[in-house]
């Protein structure tokens, strides 16, 4: 059983709890649909002689890549709820709850970057195995059951690393729609951080033309003579994949740390 | 204790308060009484921290609330007149929310429960918003915490679960407690407010103990003002609601708010056993 001291400043125990109630609030939504995605691919099994979801196998180790594009995407739909409790009408409790901001915002990322990769990750490999273990038993299967141990799982785990972070900190701005919400203003953020940055990009890697040239993560849109998107030299790939992967995900982390800790109660006059 | 100085906070461009200053001392049983839009839930939110002031200082039992550090927040409770409705059973809601209470006695909250007469199978969130407000007030009654802030606690409570929840505060009064109670239901609680205070105009403009109301005003129906010592009148089919400058049998928190908001001067003057002048048809309250 976890105790907490209420007179420590700090208290591991108390994350420990507060992650432990975000795992028992959301994992029942994603246990239903685990349930009804093992339902449906058995079904499949049964009429049909296979199981979609693991499509994709490989006899050189595996694949089904789908099971990590799942993973991935409801571990971002849970990173847009992250802070959906400190907003609307029973902000006033989620406050009043005796733990610091900081220990609400650390749960929160123990949560998304640790219990939920780890804890998805075993059970997508657990459902896609007993799927994989039913076609053998019928004799027809290839290759292996789906592992995150795999290059395209984990290049979707670094894709998490960018945008979950971006979809926290939307969290602790809007009360509503925070993931389609987070997505419209990264989006025109991007846009408008493409146009302003142009001309000093084009300037800085001594490309001719100012507005012909814009550099746009990984590439470049080349404007003069036969437009074309390039990738970009590894001058621009080190600063873009240094922006993309270290400043941007770190401060949008920050940045949803001191929303969370300034937070006020909803207004309220009465 | 809780004390504010010159506390300035507002919502927008709107000030609601400009340099309030006040004390809420332990052993009290606050009656926070205001009209409509005064800031009495506000005012509970900056002593509880859930909202900052944009200048001056609160101080509860020497921390200050706005940090929000765990053991101030695990040694108040706040209910608001409308609260959260989890989506879990009382048992569940013990052992993931209270948790983080370490004072919170159990077999209190559980004897609440059985007194309230709460359906402890079923999730809070499928209950009725009266049996939510009394299953909110059994968690704060059993949370242990020394600052209680109550918002309108007897909105939606039936009849019988007034005189429970009247007992169990009863019996929560401690000298090193302080309650807060904000309401518009005065004679709910009446028994239980001591000392009253009334804020208006983002100021406190009045507060008084329920011993020193006792010795210095009384209210009574009378056929017409002339002939006594009216602080404040409100005319009705027959004559007037009267609140004395003097002792008496009974006394409306009603009128004396009344009183506070729209004559101070006059309840000033009898507090202090000053005199007054007669008060004129007219004068009585709207």
């Amino acid at each position: 059983m976890i105790t907490v001291d209420a007179n420590a400043r700090f208290s591991p125990g108390r994350i420990a709890l507060l992650t432990r109630n975000l795992a028992a609030s959301e994992l029942p939504m994603a246990v239903i649909t685990l349930g009804i995605v093992v339902g449906l691919n058995l079904v499949t099994l049964i009429l049909g002689g296979e199981a979609p979801i693991n499509n994709g196998m490989s006899p050189g180790g595996g694949s089904a890549p789908l099971w990590g594009v799942g993973v991935t995407l409801v571990g971002l739909y849970y990173a847009s709820r992250a802070f959906k409790g400190m907003h609307g009408r029973y902000s006033t409790e989620w406050l009043l709850l005796p733990a610091t901001s900081a220990e609400k915002y650390l749960a929160a990322l123990v949560w998304l970057f640790v219990i939920w990769p780890i804890g998805s990750a075993a059970a997508a490999s657990a459902a896609s195995t007993l799927l994989w273990g039913i076609q053998s038993l019928k004799g027809d299967v290839a290759g292996l059951p789906w592992h995150p141990f795999q290059r395209s799982y984990l290049e979707a785990l670094l894709s998490y690393w960018t945008i979950a972070p971006a979809l926290i900190a939307g969290s602790a701005v809007f009360r509503k729609n925070a993931l389609v919400k987070t997505a419209g203003v990264a989006s025109a953020a991007a846009v408008a951080l493409v146009l302003v940055s142009a001309p000093f990009m084009a300037r800085l890697f001594k490309e001719p033309g100012v507005a012909g040239n814009l550099s746009f993560m990984n590439g470049r849109w080349i404007a003069e003579g036969n437009p074309r998107f390039e990738a970009a030299a590894n001058r621009t790939q080190l600063l873009t994949d240094i922006w993309r992967y270290a400043i941007l995900p770190c401060f949008a982390l920050a940045y949803a740390y001191f929303r969370v800790a300034e937070k006020e109660a909803a207004d309220e006059v009465q | 204790m809780i004390t504010m100085e010159a506390v300035t906070f507002g919502y927008g461009k709107r000030p609601l308060f400009e340099g309030l200053s006040l004390t809420f001392k332990p052993g009290g049983c606050y009656g926070l009484l205001g009209l409509n839009g005064a800031g009495k839930t506000s005012l509970l939110k900056l002593a509880a921290g859930a909202l900052l002031p944009a200048s001056g200082s609160v101080d509860a039992f020497g921390r200050t609330p706005g940090r929000r550090e765990a053991a101030h927040l695990a040694d108040l409770c706040f209910v608001p007149e409308d609260p959260a409705p989890p989506a879990m059973t009382a048992a569940q809601w013990v052992d993931r929310v209270a948790v983080f209470r370490p004072r919170f006695d159990r077999l209190r909250f559980n004897a609440l429960m059985r007194e309230f007469e709460l359906p402890a199978e079923r999730k809070v969130s499928a209950w009725s918003y009266g049996q939510r407000k009394k299953f909110a007030l059994a968690g704060a009654l059993a949370s242990g915490a020394r600052m209680l802030f109550l918002d309108e606690p007897t909105n939606g409570l039936d009849i019988p679960s007034k005189g429970q929840f009247r007992r169990a505060l009863s019996a929560m009064q401690d000298p090193d407690r302080v309650i807060v109670l904000s309401t518009h239901q005065v004679r709910d609680l009446e028994s239980l407010i001591d000392p009253v205070m009334v804020i208006h105009q983002g100021k406190a403009v009045f507060e008084a103990g329920a011993e020193e109301l006792a010795a210095r005003l009384s209210t009574a129906r009378v056929p017409e003002l002339s002939g006594r010592p009216v602080v404040a009148a409100r005319r009705d089919a027959v004559g007037y609601s009267a609140l004395l400058a003097e002792p008496g049998q009974a006394l409306d928190l009603e009128l004396v708010f009344e009183a506070a908001v729209q004559a101070p001067a006059r309840l000033s003057a009898a507090m202090a056993g000053e005199a007054m002048g007669e008060l004129k048809p007219e004068e009585a309250l709207v």
